[in-house]
């Protein structure tokens, strides 16, 4: 895994550089928005984290510039403002998440880790169940040709039913891939999703997708 | 009136001061020009009621010629009375006095010395004279007026002595008409005094509406509405003119606020970074080789920095919520996740105290839609403060429960602890800036604003946060925040 840092402030960058070298990423350091923007658009890198606040231009430019040179890689967002502001225009410049410094290190790799999870997985672009279309790239659900509104979460956890179809999963599994979290074996939340998702994705359509096991989870899948 | 002056302009609105105003100089104007009137209106009268009684008397005067001196007292107010019936003298006297003052007339009804009084007075002009009467009681009486109207009227009988016609009539009839003259001026004094206080009271509205419109537009002028133009309908220039200094006024202070909140946003960026810096290094840095002292000191600055910038972070949102009277970047946003991006947020946090987060979301119908209309970022810092409030006072391996419930308009998400509870004199306080537990045991490294900036953050969307002690232990907070309805 190659991730390129771009962050003008040297100590900054030697710490994410040095920390990130002990959980086994390979790090490039860029300084400057311009040879960033250059180094990151070669798509050698598997992620990218961008300062908001460069000396020679707007993070947010990068940002929207990589896209538009069509960057696939997920890019993770530093920025030291906490205005709702800056970080709404950091997102729809592009930008997959956001830290606000001072942030914890462990944060940071958390974020990463979960954004080169999703990288990893975007590699397939859609996926398709019937007449169920998940798009992976522009985080959009259809079906029948309707888009669905989703949260985030609830696209996280139809990609991740998608992914596993006709296999049973059980909460455990959902809430550790889902949420990286592990609720307790009372807790509501996995079935408070999957039924706000299939009130979106299932009701009034003939043919249900999700189907619910009983003392086991749940299933994806054509056949109940 | 320097008294009343005082008074009025202390006490009173514009308004009225402007209608006391304009009653008063209506008054004046009504007194002046109904004195004038009054006193043409006596003149005209008297003028009417002498040439009336010089016409009467010379009429009486050749009625009688040729008949004296042989004429009775009854004969002579006869003649008088049918002569004189124009002029409506319910009361006179008439009678013929020689110069010396004797009645020619038997049984004429003037005493020698009223006789003498009236012709004394009178200056033989011709013309009816107003003469006062006081010498003669009877005559007085006779004429119900010490005052009388009285005409001498030389008439050419007796030879080698003047006599005189003599008529003294009551005034009545002008007075009557001068009391209907002095009604109708009193009661239309009245009715103008009334028409001008209404009129005034009309016509001050178009002085005092431009302050009105004017308020509106300063009131326009407050950090909520800063970014929205001045709009106010006025018709009169001068009243557009000072809108158009307020409206520039608003430019000026918005570009103040925008410069401040640059610079806040700047500071803010100052001080993070080099913290930002520090944490990183402190958290990076290989400690392999450390001793003991060594690996101490990387712990307290690590603690120290962490405390700075989240210190730092709080102020600034404490700052920023408290000066927005508005949700900005107001947005949709699923009720339940914001509860889980909380949880989810606090997770690192919880595992660093060995506390678990247990949260339960809002599971019916209503739940499932709920969503909340504001700032995800800021309602996340809500909940943020309050579960990790929870986890500091958590015993260890013990539950924070985070409980979301929907109902009736309202998503309510409780987080509940299981440490000690709240003492009672800070349950009160706790929502204060800087409040913290009194109790050195009970104080756990916050720094006294997150409950305050919570707080901040519910009213600014319009919920509420409240706290109480659960009766099986432990703190209880709860936040009360209104759902987005359905577009209709």
């Amino acid at each position: 895994m190659r991730i390129l840092v771009i962050e003008d402030n040297p100590k900054m960058a030697a710490g994410i550089q040095r920390g990130l070298r002990e959980n086994g990423y390979a790090v490039d350091v860029s300084h400057t928005g311009f040879e960033g923007e250059d180094l990151a658009a070669s798509g050698e890198y598997d992620a990218v984290v961008l300062d908001l606040m460069l000396p020679d231009r707007d993070g947010v430019e990068v940002c929207r510039n990589l896209r538009r040179r069509e960057l696939a890689s997920p890019i993770l967002m530093l920025t030291a403002l906490s205005g709702t502001h800056d970080k709404v225009s950091g997102l729809d410049a592009g930008a997959d998440d956001y830290l606000t410094k001072p942030f914890e290190f462990e944060e940071l790799l958390a974020r990463l880790r979960a954004l080169l999870r999703r990288g990893e997985a975007t590699e397939g672009r859609t996926l398709k169940c019937e007449d169920l279309v998940l798009d992976l790239y522009s985080r959009v659900a259809t079906r029948s040709e309707t888009e669905v509104e989703l949260s985030n979460k609830e696209f996280a956890l139809l990609e991740y039913l998608m992914r596993n179809p006709n296999r049973v999963l059980s909460r455990i599994q959902i809430g550790e891939k889902v949420w990286d979290m592990n609720f307790e074996p009372g807790s509501n939340v996995i079935d408070v999703y999957v039924s706000s998702l299939r009130k979106k994705v299932d009701r009034g359509f003939e043919r249900e997708l999700i189907h619910t096991i009983k003392g086991a989870g749940y299933r994806f899948g054509v056949y109940g | 009136m320097a008294d009343l002056k005082g008074v009025v302009s202390r006490k009173l609105s514009l308004r009225i001061r402007l209608t006391i105003w304009v009653v008063a100089i209506f008054a004046l104007i009504q007194v002046i020009t109904g004195l004038g009137y009054f006193s043409y209106q006596y003149r005209v009268a008297w003028s009417g009621f002498d040439s009336q009684l010089s016409a009467s008397a010379q009429a009486v005067a050749d009625a009688i010629d040729g008949r004296l001196p042989s004429v009775a007292a009854v004969e002579l107010e006869r003649i008088a009375r049918s002569e004189l019936g124009e002029i409506q003298a319910d009361r006179f006297v008439v009678d013929i006095v020689g110069q010396d003052g004797r009645s020619l007339v038997a049984d004429g009804p003037l005493s020698v010395e009223a006789a003498r009084s009236i012709l004394n007075q009178f200056q033989g002009s011709g013309k009816p004279q107003r003469l006062r009467l006081s010498s003669d009681a009877a005559l007085t009486e006779e004429l119900g007026h010490r005052r009388a109207e009285v005409l001498a009227l030389p008439l050419g009988v007796a030879p080698g002595q003047r006599t005189w016609l003599v008529i003294a009539t009551s005034d009545t009839s002008v007075r009557r008409e001068m009391a209907v003259v002095a009604r109708v001026l009193v009661v239309g004094g009245v009715f103008g005094l009334l028409a001008s206080g209404v009129s005034g009271w009309l016509i001050s509205r178009v002085a005092v509406d431009p302050f009105q419109t004017l308020s509106q537009a300063a009131d326009q002028l407050n950090p909520a509405s800063i970014e929205r133009e001045i709009m106010v309908d006025s018709q009169s220039p001068e009243v557009a003119k000072v809108v158009a200094e307020l409206e520039a006024a608003r430019k000026r202070i918005r570009s103040a606020f925008e410069s401040q909140e640059r610079f806040l946003s700047n500071i803010s960026h100052e001080i993070k970074t080099p913290i930002a810096t520090l944490l990183l290094e402190v958290q990076t840095t290989s400690r392999d080789q450390m001793t003991e002292q060594g690996l101490e000191f990387m712990d307290t600055v690590e603690e120290e920095m962490r405390k700075l910038g989240s210190l730092v972070e709080s102020f600034l949102t404490l700052t920023r919520v408290r000066n927005q009277n508005t949700v900005e970047h107001a947005k949709r946003y699923a009720a339940n996740e914001i509860v889980m991006d909380s949880v989810a947020d606090c997770s690192i946090m919880a595992e660093q105290y060995s506390v678990k987060v247990a949260p339960e979301l809002a599971s019916d119908e209503a739940g499932l839609d709920a969503e909340l209309f504001g700032d995800p970022d800021l309602l996340r810092t809500l909940l943020n403060n309050l579960i990790r409030n929870a986890i500091r006072f958590s015993p260890r391996n013990e539950t924070v429960s985070v409980t979301a419930s929907a109902g009736s308009g309202w998503f309510t998400v409780k987080v509940r602890d299981r440490g000690v509870g709240l003492p009672e004199e800070v349950i009160d306080r706790v929502f204060d800036r800087f409040a913290q537990a009194p109790d050195e045991t009970l104080r756990k490294r916050g720094h006294g604003l997150g409950l305050a900036i919570a707080k901040g953050i519910a009213e600014l969307h319009l919920g509420d946060l409240t706290v109480r002690n659960h009766p099986e232990g432990g703190a209880e907070f709860t936040a009360e925040l209104p759902i987005a309805r359905l577009p209709s």
